[in-house]
């Protein structure tokens, strides 16, 4: 173990070595002696010096061969060296070497020790800044290299999520490496556009990293098909699940639907977007939301402002930072003047980029830029895009055919409808289609087994729904393993049509009477739903059976 | 006028959601006459849930109130339309 901080001294004089040691001894500072170069070699091995103290000349040669050494081994340790009168002229040379000073002989025991006691402690103040840059250093490099990583995922996280359309031109500047705005556009299953612009609280990694679980999500949002209030509940949810209260998303989505000839926007705590119509006539969206993060996700809004898609050619929409703290010779533009520069200027983005960081106002020495994006979207040609995409495969190859029969409690499975389209989505049907799928078979097994099987009158409904529920439940518990329900699906791809049949145990019902029920009747509407949900509807009474064929 | 409770239906509405659906607009009406029907998670409705609706539509004609469809999309709005429901509710 080896002794800490102490002096060393080199000296062959046997007086001189004993006053200097019994001197720092004194004084309280530790020391260990050597009197050649040798045994002072040895020492430095064992002991963790915090100072040399060296005379001149020594037995085995001069004591500069050792400051040579010592300069490399122990590059921080003060070298102080004793001489005589006769050796004042080699001072510059031992300077040179990197001696710090000199103790002239003979020694004065009292000067000699406030001078070690001096140097030492600049000696640890030194090595303590040396140790602290050290640790900097290392933490800088451990930071560059997690930014390393964080930056190749959250490109990678972008370029895996980001739908490139023709007609979505977006520009870009951040602040730093990492950008807390994010635009992220994909297409869903019925053709729709469904754009985001995100704007993190703050800018850096951290802002980035706020949006992250945002991104995978929006993705895979779209491709299920969810509307863009059930997409902006998702996003919320996923952002309360990971994200620190304290942090918060504004955010602006937009659904382009050529089929419906409507443009959705949800607005949440961002600047307006602009929208153009033919005529260059301007509208701004505002904000009527706060931003993502604020409100539980059972509480944000999902009221989407919806516009006549047809009459809307342009439309713009940025962060924050392209119109925030802007002034123009010294004079803050107020948000509305910010409004018509951007307005006038989105024929060149970049330019207009460009010429808002010019306006960029510095508060006192902060220089924090924020992030800006801007995305303009030309909607006559995203739109066009958006068409190409169809028409809809709508090949499922091969034919087949499957038949369930529900007997006895089998019957009570309020999930069966439900699996029955999702099977036929495994075989490539779209979503809309297995909907369709799925309320024709519930009418159907609902009209079976409640009137048909439970022989529950359909007016109940209607008029005592407590006793309706009651009777049901009573109905279910009693359900005797005679009771059945026959089911035929019958998939034939040469015409495309699916072919329903569905057979009960039950009495039968009488289709007229089911026809004459109104729109504001709680009850009748099953039939009316599968005949206008179908192509054809037969139902036999002889055998008690309701064939159905939808067209796919 | 009072503030619209909303009511976001889940995504399959039908007889399985009756009884929640009942107790939520139940309270709801507790505190207002103006319900929002959010459809933007729907995608899977029957018959069962236009007879709750209507039976919703008639406690809040009842109370002088009005209830309000939001986001209806796909085969929802479809059937929502074929039934003619715009005259029971208004689309927001």
């Amino acid at each position: 173990m080896p002794s800490e901080n102490c002096v060393l001294i080199l000296e062959d004089d046997l007086s001189t070595r004993l006053i200097v040691s019994k001197s720092l001894t004194t004084q309280g500072i530790k020391s260990v002696v050597a009197a050649s170069i040798a045994e002072a070699e040895a020492l430095i091995q064992k002991h963790d010096i915090s100072l040399f103290l060296l005379d001149v000349h020594l037995p085995d040669g001069e004591s500069t061969s050792l400051v040579a050494k010592l300069r490399s081994s122990h590059a921080l340790v003060p070298i102080l060296v004793m001489t005589g009168d006769y050796e004042q002229n080699r001072v510059s040379e031992f300077f040179e070497l990197g001696v710090r000073d000199f103790i002239n002989k003979p020694v004065h025991p009292i000067l000699l020790a406030s001078r070690v006691r001096s140097f030492i402690k600049s000696y640890e103040t030194e090595k303590a800044l040396f140790d602290a840059n050290e640790m900097y250093q290392k933490i800088a490099h451990e930071k560059e290299q997690e930014e390393e990583l964080a930056h190749y995922v959250y490109n990678h996280i972008l370029k895996v999520h980001t739908t490139k359309i023709d007609g979505l031109d977006v520009v870009i500047r951040s602040s730093g490496r990492f950008c807390g705005d994010m635009l992220l556009s994909a297409k869903a299953p019925n053709g729709s556009l469904i754009v985001m612009l995100a704007d993190a609280t703050g800018h850096g990694m951290a802002a980035a990293l706020t949006i992250y679980p945002m991104v995978s999500t929006f993705a895979a949002m779209v491709s299920k098909g969810l509307s863009l209030g059930a997409i902006l509940r998702e996003l919320s949810s996923k952002h309360n699940q990971s994200i620190p209260q304290n942090r918060f998303v504004a955010a602006i989505l937009l659904e382009i639907a050529p089929k419906e000839n409507t443009l959705k926007v949800w607005n949440g705590g961002m600047p307006a977007a602009l929208m153009f119509d033919q005529d260059g006539e301007l509208t701004k969206v505002t904000s009527k939301n706060v931003a993502i993060g604020i409100l539980p996700e059972d509480l944000i809004s999902t009221k989407m402002q919806s516009f006549d898609l047809s009459k809307i050619s342009k439309l713009a929409m940025f962060s924050d930072g392209l119109i925030e703290n802007k002034a123009i010779d010294g004079r803050t533009i107020p948000f509305s003047e910010g409004y018509d520069i951007i307005a006038k200027n989105l024929d060149d983005s970049h330019a207009l980029l460009s010429l808002m960081h010019g306006y960029e106002q510095f508060e006192g020495e902060t220089k924090d830029h924020d992030d800006m994006t801007l995305a303009v979207l030309d909607l006559v040609r995203i739109q066009e895009e958006l068409r190409q995409d169809e028409p809809e495969d709508l090949q499922v190859p091969g034919s087949f055919e499957f038949s369930f029969e529900l007997r006895g409690s089998s019957l009570n499975n309020d999930k069966f409808a439900f699996s029955l389209s999702d099977l036929l989505s495994t075989y490539g049907f779209n979503k809309e289609f297995c909907q369709k799928v799925f309320t024709v078979v519930t009418e159907l097994l609902v009209n079976a087994v409640d009137h048909g099987i439970f022989n529950i009158p359909s007016n109940l409904k209607e008029e005592d729904f407590i006793t309706y529920l009651s009777m049901r439940e009573q109905k279910k518990v009693a359900v005797s393993s005679l009771d059945k329900v026959m089911i035929e699906v019958k998939w034939n791809d040469m015409e495309h049509t699916l072919s329903i049949t569905l057979s009960d145990s039950g009495a039968g019902y009488v289709v007229e009477n089911i026809e004459k029920a109104d729109d504001t009747a709680a009850y009748g509407r099953g039939i009316k739903l599968i005949t206008s949900m179908c192509e054809t509807f037969f139902y036999d009474q002889e055998t008690n059976t309701t064939h159905v064929t939808l067209e796919y | 006028m009072s503030q619209p409770a909303v009511i976001s239906i889940p995504e399959r509405f039908d007889f399985s959601t009756h009884k929640w659906f009942t107790e939520a607009y139940e309270s709801a009406m507790d505190s207002t006459n103006q319900i929002v029907l959010d459809f933007s998670r729907v995608s899977y409705i029957d018959s069962s849930a236009l007879g709750m609706m209507v039976l919703l539509r008639r406690k809040l004609s009842g109370v002088g109130g009005k209830g309000y469809i939001r986001n209806a999309s796909g085969t929802a709005k479809d059937i929502l339309e074929m039934a003619n429901f715009n005259t029971l509710f208004e689309y927001e």
